[in-house]
């Protein structure tokens, strides 16, 4: 446990000094304040306009330190072999994926927790602007705080695909498109499923729903943790669909990490 | 049993549809207090050697002891200092912050390691810019934190992997000095390299790799033979081997 923490702890000072965070974080203080902006050239549903888009910012926000931080940093590890310096201690693989996979989450959190609150800010400020029109209707915070929870959920989830993914390739830009193609999947295949089963719009043939099914259970069905319409319409929130989402989340990323584990301890890293 | 015991080691990698034998049989010892030059040319399985002995990449064939314990044993490598060719670090983090994550990894207490990260960082020329980034280093002060980090934890070996590569002919002597002063201590190096005047100034025996063979395990005279220095002996051996 002590190594796991060393290396969470190099990791996280590592990545929340780097200048790719700093950039980030400045473009996401922009889109904030755009937002505020862009919500006042509308006059219907003005709430949902300034929570989508503050999500938005959110999601550009944590895939970038994703794609670029995390990424670029696991990729230079295993690449440039800066690796070397902490496995050539009595570090085993496990610990140093599982305390790199920790850091780069603590970055994640810090980063979903600033911007976060600078949503809320901004969130505020386009209420002040728009007298209160902005909020939308009964606006909960816990509500509020449970969208961006599971928006960090599937953030991680994100994070450890990538993490998959930078460890069985040869180069940080086949990791990112690997990566990249698996969230946009993600994305999209509750609906194509959804489309193709109720069948309103075109018949399919019953072995395409079912390949599309099983395609869905293998692909992160990452549009499960979008719940921000409900918090954009004011809707009641299904304790126990959070609660299996949650469990879903947490549970991919844990067999994601295991996989990434068995196939690092193999790996020669030469 | 010596202090590094290379035991038949055999590896092959996978090119294309292709493999290629890169260590054949290669068994070798290092004895408690010896400075020990592993040389060959390039591609001759020196670091791969050594990527083995620290278990970066595992043998098809054999294995390696350290002090007795394989190295596919985490605890084994509580007794070796490592330094890279080409060593990269966490370039955000400061010589003070890298030295005590290793010195931490390796087991040693915080007091302790306080003074120990000044006492290396003072002896390696770098004391003045303990709290600066590494990004701003440049690559012999990079060269000079990597044999910081090898020394923290005071390890019985240490595996140097061209140490003196890149580095100017001050830093190149700081290092002789630093693997002189290790051997003071009775203490075990292990390093390849290229530059055989260093070897001939350092090591009390030497090991000569080629195509993944050892061809040669013993005392520098022992090689040099009738030649006037190790490198003619040297050329001469693997311009012979290279023909047979």
């Amino acid at each position: 446990m002590r190594y796991i923490w060393l290396i969470m702890k190099v990791t996280f000072k590592d990545g929340i000094r780097s200048r790719v965070l700093f950039g980030i974080t400045i473009l996401s203080v922009l889109l904030f304040a755009a937002d505020v902006v862009i919500t006042n050239l509308f006059s219907l549903d003005v709430g949902k306009v300034m929570i989508d888009i503050g999500f938005a910012a959110l999601s550009l926000a944590g895939l970038s330190v994703i794609f670029f931080l995390g990424i670029g940093m696991l990729s230079q590890d295993i690449h440039n072999k800066t690796v070397y310096m902490v496995i050539s201690r009595p570090v085993t693989r496990s610990q140093y994926i599982i305390g790199k996979f920790g850091g780069l989450t603590l970055i994640l959190l810090v980063v979903m927790a600033i911007l976060g609150a600078l949503a809320l800010v901004s969130f505020g400020v386009g209420s002040l602007l728009l007298e209160g029109s902005a909020l939308p209707r009964n606006f909960s915070w816990p509500i509020l705080m449970t969208t961006l929870f599971f928006h960090f959920l599937s953030l991680l989830v994100v994070l450890s695909i990538a993490f998959f993914f930078t460890i069985i390739s040869s180069s940080m830009y086949l990791a990112m498109l690997f990566t990249f193609c698996v969230y946009f999947i993600g994305n999209s295949i509750e609906t194509i499923v959804k489309v193709l089963v109720k069948g309103e719009f075109i018949t399919p043939s019953r072995f395409y729903v079912i390949l599309m099914k099983g395609i869905s259970w293998f692909f992160p069905n990452l549009a499960a943790f979008d719940i921000k319409a409900t918090l954009a319409y004011g809707l009641p929130q299904d304790v126990t669909y959070l609660l299996w989402t949650g469990v879903y989340g947490f549970g991919y990323s844990f067999i994601l990490i295991l996989l990434t584990l068995m196939v690092f301890r193999q790996k020669d890293i030469c | 049993m010596g202090e590094i015991v290379f035991d038949r080691l055999t590896k092959s990698f996978k090119y294309g549809f292709k493999r290629q034998t890169v260590l054949q049989d290669l068994t070798l010892e290092i004895e408690k207090g010896e400075i020990f030059g592993f040389l060959g040319p390039n591609g001759a399985g020196k670091s791969t050697s050594i990527n083995i002995a620290l278990d970066f990449i595992r043998p098809d064939t054999g294995k390696v002891l350290i002090k007795g314990e394989p190295t596919s044993e985490p605890a084994s490598r509580r007794h070796i200092g490592y330094m890279p060719e080409q060593p990269h670090f966490y370039e955000q983090l400061t010589p003070r912050e890298l030295l005590e994550f290793g010195g931490l990894t390796s087991g040693m207490d915080r007091g302790e390691l306080k003074v120990q990260t000044q006492t290396i960082l003072d002896k390696l020329e770098l004391l003045a810019f303990i709290d600066r980034p590494v990004r701003t280093f440049s690559k012999g002060m990079k060269q000079r934190i990597a044999l910081g980090l090898a020394m923290i934890h005071d390890p019985e070996i240490l595996i140097l992997d061209e140490p003196m590569s890149g580095l100017d002919p001050l830093g190149r002597g700081l290092v002789s000095r630093l693997i002189l002063e290790f051997k003071k201590m009775e203490k075990t190096v292990f390093f390849s390299t290229h530059i055989l005047n260093d070897v001939e100034m350092l090591c009390d025996r030497i090991g000569i790799i080629h195509l993944g063979k050892m061809l040669y395990c013993g005392d520098i005279m022992g090689f040099q033979r009738n030649f006037d220095t190790l490198e003619a002996a040297f050329v001469n051996e693997i311009t012979e081997r290279s023909q047979e």
